[in-house]
């Protein structure tokens, strides 16, 4: 005869094991959930060969405000349109690793890059279309310095990869988006330029007319 | 026998060339449109229609603040449950009696935390028609360290002096930009003498773009273990930028006593005896 006590203490463990399964359960289901929300994107084209090629990609620190030329090997597609869109979102996939310089969140940040003529003057290069995904503009640390150097990285890499465009515009989920993170603006276009940059100490010499 | 002006007429002349817009600083008195003139010797004309009232290009004694974000738009979500809105207006607050101790006058976009969002193009309307000596953009952020300075990225026009009188809304900024980038440097120079660590940058922040004053926003960071939301480290802040407001003053918008005299006109050619009298006997105060 098994006694009472042993008999409540084994059903007792029996219940504990099952809640602890059924919130383990739940806990796999809601992270498979925000996995399959994050990497909801149509997969790039798979590179031709996957030779790898050399590429400037212009790295951000939020401690000096600077951006710095470093270069990588990245397997890219030959399509323009989708190697400007491999290309960032390898960039900004830098900016996830552990201990990175200019943190922000893991996941799919670019839908698609369009490159089109330039409307206004044939002789000045093509204009690229870069369009955010809505939930990387959302995670987006919110700050001047933060989105600015976000923004200045993606066209100093753009620049270096697309000599013939002139100029970068941005939308998010197909749509004008006024600022990325409340800050800086989405709203104008940005000239394609060599965004290299350290930061700039003020001066006397600035001061007078 | 040459005529020299009489000093009343030197003094008409002056208070003329003071109310001219456009010329630099002036005070909202000199704004006013002048109601001396200079004695004449001609019969009495019909009165001709009187000028438009000419406006000045900024008033030197007048600041606008704006604390970015309110109502809705929270603005960056900051330690201790702290949100941007919250800090920026906090931190206005404590900056406006601090640039008042230096004679300005501070106009802000918002005192409170409105009920709805305050767009953008609003915030520079306000700013463009009060005419100030600078605007300042208040922000806050948890990323980066110290204070942020950012002046408009847009390029500065080639030719200041040649600007279209109509500015394009959207880079209307681009017009003062050498004077926001000396506004910026003299906040710069003034934190670091406090031993504030800044960053300058140039970023196009809604509304600096839309700004026809000398603008900048100023960012404020943490700095090594303080946070943006500590009272003594925005104290220091707030003094820093009044002290650099009233150097900026001084350098870019002297006092018009201060202004050098203009070079008097040339004196007029004596008119012949036989065809006027002479005017030196119908000049009041002439010098024998």
């Amino acid at each position: 005869m098994i006694p009472r006590y042993q008999r409540i203490l084994f059903w007792s463990l029996v219940s504990g094991i099952l809640l602890m399964g059924a919130f383990l359960l739940r806990g796999c289901q809601q992270a498979h959930k925000r996995l399959i929300a994050l990497n909801n994107a149509t997969p790039i084209a798979a590179p031709t060969g996957a030779a790898t090629e050399e590429v400037t990609l212009y790295l951000a620190s939020d401690a000096d405000a600077s951006i710095t030329a470093t270069t990588a090997q990245v397997a890219l597609p030959q399509d323009p349109g989708l190697r400007a869109r491999a290309l960032l979102e390898h960039l900004l996939a830098q900016y996830a690793l552990p201990g990175s310089a200019h943190p922000i969140q893991s996941g799919p940040a670019v839908d698609d890059v369009f490159l089109l003529p330039n409307p206004a003057d044939t002789g000045k290069g093509r204009i690229a279309v870069v369009n955010l995904r809505s939930s990387f503009v959302d995670n987006h640390p919110s700050g001047v310095e933060a989105e600015l150097l976000t923004l200045n990285s993606i066209i100093g890499t753009l620049h270096a990869a697309l000599p013939e465009v002139s100029e970068v515009r941005f939308l998010v989920d197909g749509q004008p988006h006024d600022t990325l993170a409340g800050h800086a603006s989405l709203a104008r276009s940005y000239p394609l330029t060599d965004t290299t940059a350290r930061a700039v100490a003020p001066s006397e010499a600035a001061t007078k007319p | 026998m040459i005529q020299r002006p009489s000093p009343n007429a030197l003094a008409a002349s002056l208070l003329l060339l003071a109310a001219v817009p456009c010329s630099g600083a002036q005070t909202p008195a000199a704004s006013a449109p002048p109601t001396a003139t200079a004695p004449t010797q001609a019969a009495p004309q019909p009165a001709a229609p009187a000028p438009p009232r000419t406006l000045p290009a900024f008033y030197r004694n007048l600041i606008l603040l704006d604390p970015a974000h309110g109502g809705s738009d929270t603005g960056a979500h900051l330690p201790d449950n702290a949100t941007e809105k919250g800090v920026t207006l906090s931190f206005a607050q404590r900056l406006r009696p601090i640039i008042a101790a230096q004679g300005f006058t501070v106009v802000s976009t918002r005192d409170t935390d409105p009920p709805a969002d305050l767009p953008a193009d609003q915030r520079a309307g306000t700013a463009n028609h009060v005419r100030p000596l600078a605007c300042i953009l208040l922000h806050a952020t948890a990323t980066g360290s110290g204070v942020h300075i950012a002046s408009s990225a847009l390029a500065p026009l080639e030719d200041a002096a040649a600007a279209p009188r109509a500015l394009p809304w959207q880079t209307a900024q681009a017009a003062s930009l050498p004077m926001s980038l000396r506004l910026a440097n003299e906040i710069g120079l003034a934190l670091q003498n406090a031993h504030l660590p800044v960053v300058l940058l140039g970023a196009s922040v809604p509304p600096i773009d839309n700004l026809i004053c000398p603008a900048v926003a100023i960012e404020l960071a943490p700095s090594s273990d303080t946070p943006v939301t500590d009272a003594t480290y925005q104290q220091h802040i707030a003094e820093a930028i009044a002290s650099a407001l009233a150097s900026f003053r001084t350098h870019n918008a002297p006092p018009p006593a201060a202004t050098p005299a203009p070079i008097p006109p040339p004196a007029p050619k004596p008119i012949p005896p036989a065809a006027a009298p002479a005017p030196s006997t119908a000049t009041p105060g002439a010098p024998k």
